[in-house]
């Protein structure tokens, strides 16, 4: 009887080794998809670390129900092609849902791929109006384009009477600038406004710029917007104002990063630019978000940062109220409002986020809020 | 359990295989205890030594920028701007470090640049002028005074992440940009051998991995467990999880810029040849078990045959075959065992012997029992054993009896289904014993009573043998037989008997109602001789004063006649006018005199009536008291000749009734006046009383005759007197005891000595204790204190005069 016993015990400890072993549960995988290098690096780096930072707050709390959640991060390089290469694999590795991406010529080239896997993608600073209304596989917290372009339009044409203008628009994010442009164009000219140009450009192609330029200057009208990122925004702005100082500038919010400030320095003074929440806001979630940001990554979060964060939360909302990722698309729909670090998300049922625009003006150097939002 | 042993084989093959493992194991454990850390130690150290030379590495090749940028400078102090604009753009072509070289001024504006991959036209056209002012380039501290390095930035001019080589000469400062993408190529060409080279910026953001477009994502590791117990300048080794892949790795900080240059091996690979070694050790450790068992097989069969031997021998012993042989052995023990065998063969041999002795002496005890039966019996109740005592008491002899049941031989049906009921409950084990008493008929066919008790032993094999031992109880019952019939008719007689006592019974009830009755009416006429007594006692009193008054009154009317006359006639003279009003004064002295003791008489009378009959509550001295009950019953005693003496202190102040308590202090006076003194006898009664706190006691004490001892337990007692027919009710002291006792709460107690008098002590509390209300019934005689027409009467009727 004793030795029975003896060999039962050692039997169980080999089988609950192995049941150890195998009990641990299957982890929960977001992949994450954004220009983490080249021009729009702006946007990638931030958003990415802000997703980290959220999943790593969750994991350490524990995980979803127990369930750890694993990341994979991959580079779109802003590169359509490469985008369409990376969410293959990513959706070979079989991730839940997907972070990103952050532009809207990325997420036109890739929505098709998450339609056809299921694969829940959640945008970033996605805002084009093609993606708008549509019953698909795509989801994001902000705005559409429109919404934000008419508001600015309307805010440049109310306040600083503006009839007459001229724009530049980056044609490597094209679904995004011509969508955005062809708005703001929408509502000047029903309130009788003109456009007197736009000029497009590829990215990239320095050239371009300098002769754009040159298009402008002769006749800029009462202001030129600059429909680009923030780093060809700061070169714009420079070759405009070193010879016209004079010239009323404007960009999209697209260009409404930090590096805006730091890039574009005397040059960008007084230009108007929009962004997708209120910068001043102070909220203790904000704060404390900030705080931690800048503990761990050593710089301030912009705002893809921010959205970043909001639209991670919000995936990892919806996963704690229903741990299926198959139903993740229905949950995040049925939930519909959700916390985010600058007041509520609200998500309409196409899951296009319903928000607003606020407007800055750069003065010394940081941007300061002209109108909030309507 | 008997079924789970295993051969000797088997069990040797096992611990000797045990024997073997666990050494190895041990080393195993230890190996995994001691050696593995050590075995680490030694990886971090070899990947340290890597890591601080990849550190100097990229220092030097650090250096050696810096170097190119130092050699460079002096051309360009001339700042003239065409040939320094040639410079520049000379400088950026030719070198292998720098992608872009720039001037700020004073204010952080791009005044020179050149470009390696751009047109310099087309570079002076973007980026001159550009305001660098707010960028971090500019905006750290130190940039502006000495040489140094940049942070990591996204360069405006590459749009590349890079970090810059910046230098300032007078008011401008030279900036030198370097993509960091040069970088990623030294850590690739460093992570040879399986090992991961990466370089991180002051902040932990990734500057170089051999994967270059990884080095471009701004990946921020600064949440790696190095920097969690980071010291600067110090080498740190820890297990880290990078893109989903476990490392161990090791990390050193370079000097300037204080970036740090991770070394690191994956956790698998790093396993690897410690699994090897363990696999090893694994298939060692099979090898020695399986050589343990095999000869370990071959030596237990040799036990085993010399097992059989001895196993042989001992089944032999138990066989009863005592006497074999030991056969000799080489091995110590197994000779030892034989040798036991031996002598454990010779001891139950012994033992066997003993044990027939004791089984035949406890035969014969039950053989020579002279009086108890003894049978066995199996479980269906056949004899098994039948001793010479049933022989006698049943009659069937031993061989009649053996293996026949009892209904062939004693028991009629009833008895036969009894006895195995019992049978059964002790087969069954529910009852360890059962005892009976049953009727039998002998084999002559004479009826008796046995009575017995049924028990099971063990018997031989697995069966189980049923004794009954049983003795003969036929003359026991009869002898009892006749005793009942003495109690039956006993029983009779009581019933006769407790018939007649009923009938008397009754007859006394009714006598005891008429003796009530006949008190009741003594009561009643006893209340009205009382009433006449008290009467005649009050008028006899105030007879002298009223009559004295009376006389002088009359004497009056006669002087005044007397004086009216000698007016009337005119012989009134000065004398006999001054004699009338002499007579007058002593008339009218007299008069008033004596109407003021009557006056006096009747105020104490009245006292003493209201205070007697109203049970009223109030605070009174009771030297008061005392003196009025002393003038109250001056008419009954002063025709006596007994002295009174009052000690009873002023002071006290009673809260009580003082009608019940005079009514009680008369009643004892009288009682001394009426029986402690002969007539004519001179006698003294004594009243006194002290106040203890709160408890007050009144002695009344006499010189007289004495109660005799048998009386004195007596007194008390309602209708108790010592002169019955003489005018005595014997009530006056039982209504004393229950007005003390129960209305004014203490005791009363009798001490006396036959001719030497007596003292009644009553002890009671200065506050009467208050009065319950519940009303005792109408004209109770033992119960005064609501009763009038008793208390009036009380002492009137035991002392006449």
């Amino acid at each position: 009887m004793k030795r029975a016993r003896f060999w039962a015990v050692f039997l169980l400890a080999g089988l609950s080794i192995l049941i150890t072993a195998c009990g641990e549960e299957e982890p929960i995988r977001i992949g994450f998809i954004g220009g983490l290098s080249g021009p729009v690096s702006d946007l990638g780096g931030p958003s990415r670390n802000a997703m980290l930072l959220a999943i790593e707050d969750k994991n350490r709390d524990g995980g979803i129900n127990g369930r750890r959640i694993e990341t994979l991060i991959r580079d779109d390089k802003q590169d359509p092609g490469v985008a369409q290469q990376q969410v293959a694999e990513l959706l070979q590795q079989n991730v839940d849902v997907i972070i990103g991406p952050l532009t809207s010529v990325i997420a036109m080239a890739v929505v098709d791929q998450a339609n056809a896997a299921e694969t829940l993608m959640v945008g970033v600073t996605v805002t084009t109006d093609e993606l708008s209304g549509k019953d698909d596989y795509f989801i994001r917290c902000l705005a559409a384009t429109q919404t934000h372009a008419t508001r600015m339009a309307r805010f440049l044409n109310e306040e600083l009477a503006v009839l007459k203008y001229t724009a530049i628009i980056d044609s490597g994010n094209a679904s995004y600038t011509r969508s955005w442009i062809s708005h703001f164009r929408e509502y000047m000219e029903q309130q009788g406004g003109k456009q007197l140009g736009v000029h497009e450009y590829h990215s990239g192609n320095d050239q371009a710029m300098v002769d754009i330029v040159a298009k402008v200057l002769p006749d800029p009208g009462d202001i030129t917007v600059l429909v680009t990122n923030a780093l060809d925004a700061a070169i714009l702005a420079k070759l405009l104002r070193t010879q016209r100082p004079n010239i009323r500038l404007a960009t999209a919010e697209w260009a409404g990063t930090e590096r805006l400030l730091e890039l574009g320095g005397r040059y960008v003074e007084g230009a108007i630019v929009p962004q997708y929440f209120d910068r001043a806001n102070t909220s203790q979630d904000y704060l404390r978000f900030r705080d931690r940001y800048l503990d761990r990554f050593s710089h301030s979060p912009g705002f893809p940062s921010i959205i970043a964060f909001d639209a991670t939360n919000v995936v990892l909302a919806a996963l704690e109220s229903n741990p299926d990722p198959q139903a993740l698309k229905q949950t995040i729909l049925a939930i519909r409002n959700f916390n985010g670090l600058h007041g509520p998300i609200r998500i309409d049922a196409f899951g296009d986020g319903i928000g607003s625009t606020v407007i800055t003006q750069i003065r010394h150097g940081r941007f300061h809020v002209q109108a909030t939002p309507q | 359990m008997s079924n789970s042993n295993r051969p000797l084989t088997l069990e040797l093959m096992r611990q000797l295989g045990l024997v073997a493992a666990v050494p190895l194991v041990v080393t195993v454990g230890f190996f995994i205890w001691q050696l593995y850390p050590q075995l680490k130690d030694n990886v971090a150290n070899e990947q340290q030594m890597f890591a601080e030379l990849v550190a100097e590495r990229s220092q030097e090749y650090l250096e050696t920028a810096e170097e190119q940028v130092q050699f460079f400078l002096p051309f360009i102090s001339q700042l003239e701007r065409d040939s320094l604009l040639t410079h520049l753009d000379h400088f950026v072509q030719t070198n292998h470090f720098f992608d872009s070289v720039y001037l700020l001024d004073y204010f952080g504006v791009i005044t020179h640049i050149a470009n390696r991959d751009a047109d310099a036209a087309l570079a002076q056209d973007l980026y001159r002028g550009i305001d660098m002012s707010k960028s971090p380039l500019v905006q750290s501290a130190n940039a502006l005074i000495n040489p140094s390095w940049s942070d990591v930035f996204l360069s405006i001019v590459t749009r590349r992440q890079s970090i810059a080589y910046r230098v300032p000469i007078d008011e401008f400062t030279l900036v030198a940009e370097l993509a960091i993408d040069r970088l990623p190529q030294l850590s690739q060409k460093l992570s040879s051998q399986g090992q991961l080279v990466l370089i991180l910026d002051q902040y932990g953001q990734l500057i170089a991995h051999p994967d270059p477009d990884i080095s471009q994502q701004q990946v921020n590791l600064s949440n790696l467990p190095f920097f969690d117990r980071y010291e600067l300048h110090k080498a740190l080794s820890s297990e880290f999880e990078l893109d989903g892949q476990d490392y161990f790795g090791s990390l050193v900080t370079m000097q300037t810029p204080a970036w740090h240059v991770i070394v690191a091996q994956d956790q698998e690979q790093f396993m690897a040849g410690l699994y090897k070694l363990l696999n090893t050790w694994l298939a060692s450790i099979f090898i020695i078990v399986v050589t343990a068992m095999i000869l370990a097989y071959r030596r237990a069969r040799s036990f085993s045959r010399r097992f059989d031997k001895l196993i042989q021998r001992a089944q032999d012993v138990a066989d009863g075959e005592y006497t074999g042989e030991a056969s000799p052995a080489n091995i110590h023990e197994f000779q030892a065992l034989s040798n036991s065998l031996g002598s454990m063969a010779q001891a139950i041999e012994r033992r066997e012997h003993i044990l027939q002795t004791k089984e035949q002496q406890l035969r014969n005890t039950l053989e020579n029992a002279p009086n108890v039966a003894v049978q066995w019996y199996d479980e269906r109740g056949h004899v098994r054993y039948w001793n010479e005592a049933s022989e006698r008491i049943f009659g069937y002899s031993n061989e009649e009896a053996m293996g026949k049941r009892l209904d062939k031989l004693i028991f009629a049906p009833r008895p036969t289904a009894e006895f195995n009921v019992h049978l059964q409950k002790v087969a069954s084990g529910s009852e360890k014993n059962r005892e009976f008493e049953l009727p039998f008929h002998q084999k002559n066919g004479k009826e008796g009573n046995i009575r017995g008790a049924l028990f099971s032993i063990p018997g031989s094999d697995d069966e189980v043998i049923y004794v009954c031992m049983a003795t003969d109880v036929t003359k026991q019952r009869q002898a009892e037989a006749s005793i009942r019939e003495l109690n039956a008719e006993l029983e009779c007689r009581v019933a006769e008997r407790t018939q007649e006592l009923s009938r008397s019974n009754a007859e006394l009830e009714s006598a005891l109602k008429a003796l009530k009755a006949t008190m009741e009416q003594l009561v009643q006429s006893e209340k009205l001789a009382a009433l006449g007594s008290l009467v005649a006692g009050v008028a006899h009193e105030l007879n002298t004063p009223i009559g004295n008054a009376l006389m002088a009154a009359s004497s009056l009317e006669d002087f005044t006649e007397r004086i009216e006359l000698a007016f009337q006639d005119g012989k009134m003279t000065r004398r006999s006018l001054e004699q009338f009003l002499d007579d007058a004064r002593v008339a009218t002295g007299i008069s008033s005199r004596n109407l003021e003791r009557a006056s006096e008489l009747i105020s104490s009378f009245k006292q003493v009536a209201v205070d007697q009959s109203s049970s009223q509550r109030r605070e009174f001295a009771l030297n008061e008291l005392v003196h009025e009950i002393l003038v109250t019953l001056h008419p009954q005693t002063k025709k006596r000749d007994i002295s009174f003496k009052v000690d009873v202190p002023e002071r006290i102040v009673l809260d009580s009734y003082p009608g019940p308590l005079g009514q009680v202090i008369s009643n004892l006076i009288m009682n001394a006046v009426t029986h402690a003194y002969n007539d004519h006898q001179h006698g003294e009664i004594l009243v006194g009383a002290t106040l203890d706190e709160d408890m007050l006691t009144i002695r009344i004490t006499d010189r007289g005759v004495g109660i005799p001892e048998e009386m004195q337990s007596k007194i008390f007692d309602p209708f108790y007197t010592s002169r019955l027919g003489q005018g005595g009710s014997g009530l006056g002291l039982h209504i004393v005891h229950n007005l003390v006792t129960e209305l004014l709460g203490g005791h009363i107690e009798v001490q006396s000595v036959l001719g030497d008098g007596s003292r009644f002590t009553i002890t009671l509390p200065r506050k009467a204790p208050s009065q319950h209300s519940d009303q005792p019934p109408e004209g109770d005689p033992l119960n005064p204190e609501n009763d009038a027409s008793i208390r009036e009467d009380t002492y009137g009727p035991k002392y006449p005069h």
